[in-house]
């Protein structure tokens, strides 16, 4: 019987190694910092659970609440830290080498199709001039092309609006509508 | 418990120290600072296998407590330096009342 445990417990520790060996091997070829995340993700719950609950098959109780623990920790604060990690990382700006697929992240255009923007990692802002408040230049090709979009759905909107009007009872309220579309007006753009 | 048990311990302490070697590599060669940080955490979490393996190879599974310990701090510390690479300061995101006057930071989100 303690046989049969040892022989199982050490075929799960070092499915549990080889899992970390493939990842940090992963960590060191992958081309891009998406894919050492994925890397670094999958050695930290496939082969630090491995390791641990192989450890499991030779301890006595205690020890193996005590790894468990272990486990379910690893298991909640990898996740976060890579999720972390990687949101932090595509607020700066970095982006896939070579992007196969769109970014669905960007707003789409007026044509339909998402503009990508891909900038590279010497564009981001360094840990020095976020520490000294330096502000850089938005690239502002976007910025503009939004305002007119808006523009250009609150004024056929208002104009379905003024459109739709005459079917309403004009004559008992001819004053208050045009506050009324301004306000609106003003929140869309704004939103 | 068999007497080959000490060998398995000692091959699978000779993989995560691999894997930590590899993971050190990276940290030295990488790109940006996010590959750093990430190398790093990877490091955290194999130096709490590491721990655990030696607990064990040495008969004394007691420095799990260790183990736990070291889970906790690598936690909070990649917690701390994203937190600092965010937002510029570690207390950066949170408004308190008497900072009313102090100047908006510049935001970060791609548009």
């Amino acid at each position: 019987m303690t046989l049969a445990l040892a022989i199982v417990g050490t075929v799960i520790l070092l499915g549990g190694v080889f899992f970390c060996v493939v990842g940090g091997i992963g960590l060191i070829r992958l081309p891009d910092f998406y894919s050492r995340c994925h890397a670094a993700g999958m050695t930290d719950s496939a082969g630090a659970a491995g390791v641990l609950v192989g450890l499991c098959f030779f301890a006595e109780p205690l020890v193996i609440a005590k790894l468990l623990t272990v486990v379910a920790f690893i298991w909640l604060s990898s996740v976060v830290s890579t999720h972390a990690l990687v949101k932090a990382a595509y607020a700066r700006g970095i982006r896939l080498e070579n992007p196969r697929v769109r970014d669905w992240t960007t707003r789409p255009s007026k044509s339909g199709e998402a503009e990508v923007v891909v900038p590279t990692a010497a564009e981001a802002p360094s840990l020095d001039e976020l520490a000294l408040g330096v502000e850089r230049e938005v690239d502002a090709a976007e910025a503009p092309d939004l305002a007119a979009e808006h523009e250009l759905t609150a004024v056929t909107e208002q104009e379905e609006r003024e459109a739709a009007i005459p079917e309403l009872d004009l004559s008992a309220q001819p004053e208050p509508e045009p506050v009324a579309e301004t306000d609106d007006d003003d929140e869309e753009v704004r939103s | 418990m068999p007497s080959w048990t000490t060998e398995v311990f000692f091959g699978a302490a000779i993989g995560v120290l691999v894997t930590m070697a590899l993971a050190l590599l990276r940290s030295v060669l990488g790109p940006s600072t996010y590959d750093r940080i990430l190398a790093l955490n990877s490091f955290g979490t194999k130096t709490v296998l590491l721990i655990a393996v030696a607990g064990f190879l040495d008969g004394r599974p007691e420095w799990l407590d260790l183990a736990i310990v070291y889970a906790l701090i690598n936690f909070i510390g990649t917690l701390a330096v994203l937190r600092f690479s965010k937002y510029g300061s570690l207390a950066g995101g949170t408004t308190l009342p008497e900072d009313e006057e102090m100047p908006e930071r510049p935001s970060l989100e791609q548009p």
